[in-house]
């Protein structure tokens, strides 16, 4: 097999994760429609002998007669700087100063090389970029929660992904959402947007917003499209038709998320509704995925657990745990028990600063509730991230990428969720 | 009467407003009617219970409330 010239450009060779001959190149999301944007290897090798640049002869020789090698050498160039370009059909390049090789070659053809000769030993050639531009929060003071996720070292900011919360409705007035998209809508009968209880700002704050007053971060997903629903009521409690209005809502005006801190608790040995299902993969086949708050009846402190509520505890919900600041399940978090309410994922619960209506503007809250718009926020970013992913796909991301912690599967899922 | 939630079986979903007219022949007073088989209404007892037969209904649940954790809990304060 005719190995591929030098002089063509790696990248016009079509290699899609470029993965090096140890077999552990970067991985990309799990499907052939996604190709990795950032490979790690131009799929060339470098041919290295182990003696270095003082070895003199031999390299030419055996390449041009074993292999049937063109070979350029660097000692070609007395004039011109060396540029690929000029060696054009070239199958091999020898640096004679630094007494390496570069072969053009697929990962196939390097095994048969090194078990040749034990003089040689073969490097993958790197390909290397630019740094990431450092993002203008990473020396930001921010809460506990938007460091432990990691929410403040990603670039990701969730730009243009609409980001639905459902809940006691919004304070559009909020000073840190001036700049923001906001879109509202009350389903709430004789209730407008105006959130008169100050849940639904907190949870949008830890999902969407970015800065507080004195500069410290507390929102994931910094410029994602609010979209504001306001479920129940300014006392905090709500029908679970409003629930379904709102849902359908999100879903059919493109919102990729779909938080909901809210929930009814469930006895052991309940099923889960069948009504929030069909509306959960309703949503789901507009492309959204969803979720919501495992619920806070237990008192871990007093051995009392309590099953995922509804409806976190449908299968196409992911049902999410709150953490502390020690990374251990917060004592009011629920827990698996029954087998179709499974904890998904886990997020910062205890203990969260974030947005309140006005004048009191920011407040520190825990709860499921808390935990579950961190992780939305987080998958409004994995869309940014990978804009024509499937709900599935991006769940699969965010599940893979969670720290898995020491802690039961049944409390916390696959972990605390991570941003891209 | 009852407030009602009603989950048609999707394999009647190409059909969804025949269903529909069916329960309110039974005496369902539909308020909401969604495109993926849920459908609220209000009905007496007894027509629930009739309803509840039909081969078309997968679920009927009396309408539940939802809502955020106790406000008198101690999670949603400022002293956690």
């Amino acid at each position: 097999m005719r190995p591929p010239d030098i002089g063509n450009t790696p990248f016009s060779q079509n290699k899609t994760t470029g993965a090096p001959p140890s077999g552990q190149g970067p991985r990309a999301l799990s499907s052939p429609n996604v190709p990795s944007e950032h490979p790690m290897y131009t799929g060339r090798h470098f041919l290295i002998h182990r003696i270095g640049k003082s070895y003199k002869g031999g390299t030419k020789k055996m390449l041009e007669s074993k292999w049937g090698f063109t070979v350029a050498e660097t000692s070609d160039f007395v004039t011109e700087g060396v540029n690929e370009s000029s060696i054009r059909g070239a199958d091999a390049l020898i640096y004679n100063e630094l007494g390496i090789t570069l072969l053009g070659m697929e990962d196939e053809s390097t095994r048969l090389l090194q078990s040749l000769d034990e003089d040689y030993f073969i490097a993958p050639e790197k390909v290397v970029y630019v740094p990431d531009d450092i993002p203008i929060e990473q020396d930001t003071p921010s809460t506990w929660g938007i460091l432990a996720s990691g929410a403040i070292d990603s670039r990701y900011t969730g730009l243009d992904v609409r980001l639905a919360v459902l809940d006691t409705g919004f304070d559009t007035n909020h000073p840190d959402f001036k700049e923001r998209k906001i879109t509202a809508s009350s389903f709430v009968p004789d209730e407008t947007i105006k959130d008169r209880h100050g849940h639904g700002t907190h949870c949008i704050g830890i999902s969407c917003g970015s800065l507080d007053e004195k500069g410290i971060r507390y929102g994931v997903a910094t410029q994602a499209h609010v979209f504001a629903g306001k479920v129940l009521s300014d006392q905090g409690s709500g029908a679970q038709s409003w629930v379904l209005n709102g849902i359908t809502w999100a879903a059919k005006n493109g919102c990729k998320v779909i938080s909901l801190s809210l929930g009814t608790p469930v006895l052991p040995g309940e099923a889960y509704d069948i009504a929030y299902e069909r509306a959960a993969r309703f949503a789901r086949s507009r492309g959204a995925v969803l979720v919501a708050a495992a619920g806070n009846e237990s008192n871990r402190s007093e051995k009392r657990f309590s099953p995922v509520g509804s409806p976190a505890d449908c299968p196409s919900i992911l049902a999410v745990a709150a953490l502390d600041e020690s990374l251990s399940i917060a004592n009011f978090s629920n827990r698996e028990i029954n087998p179709s309410g499974k904890v998904d994922i886990s997020g910062p619960g205890v203990g969260i600063y974030s947005a309140y209506p006005m004048p009191t503007r920011y407040r520190l809250l825990s709860g499921t509730s808390m935990a579950t718009p961190h992780v939305a926020g987080i998958l409004a970013l994995l869309f940014e991230k990978y804009p024509d992913a499937t709900p599935e796909q991006i769940e699969q991301e965010l599940l893979k990428q969670a720290k898995s912690l020491p802690l039961d599967v049944k409390d916390a899922g696959a972990g605390l969720c991570i941003a891209p | 009467m009852k407030r009602v939630i009603i989950t048609v079986s999707e394999y009647y979903l190409d059909r969804l407003s025949i269903v529909a007219e069916g329960l309110r022949e039974e005496g369902l007073t539909i308020t909401q009617l969604y495109e993926f088989g849920v459908i609220i209404g209000v009905a007496e007892e007894e027509a629930i219970q009739r309803i509840r037969e039909h081969k078309e209904i997968e679920g009927l649940t009396e309408e539940k409330e939802t809502g955020i954790a106790p406000p008198d809990s101690k999670i949603q304060s400022p002293d956690n």
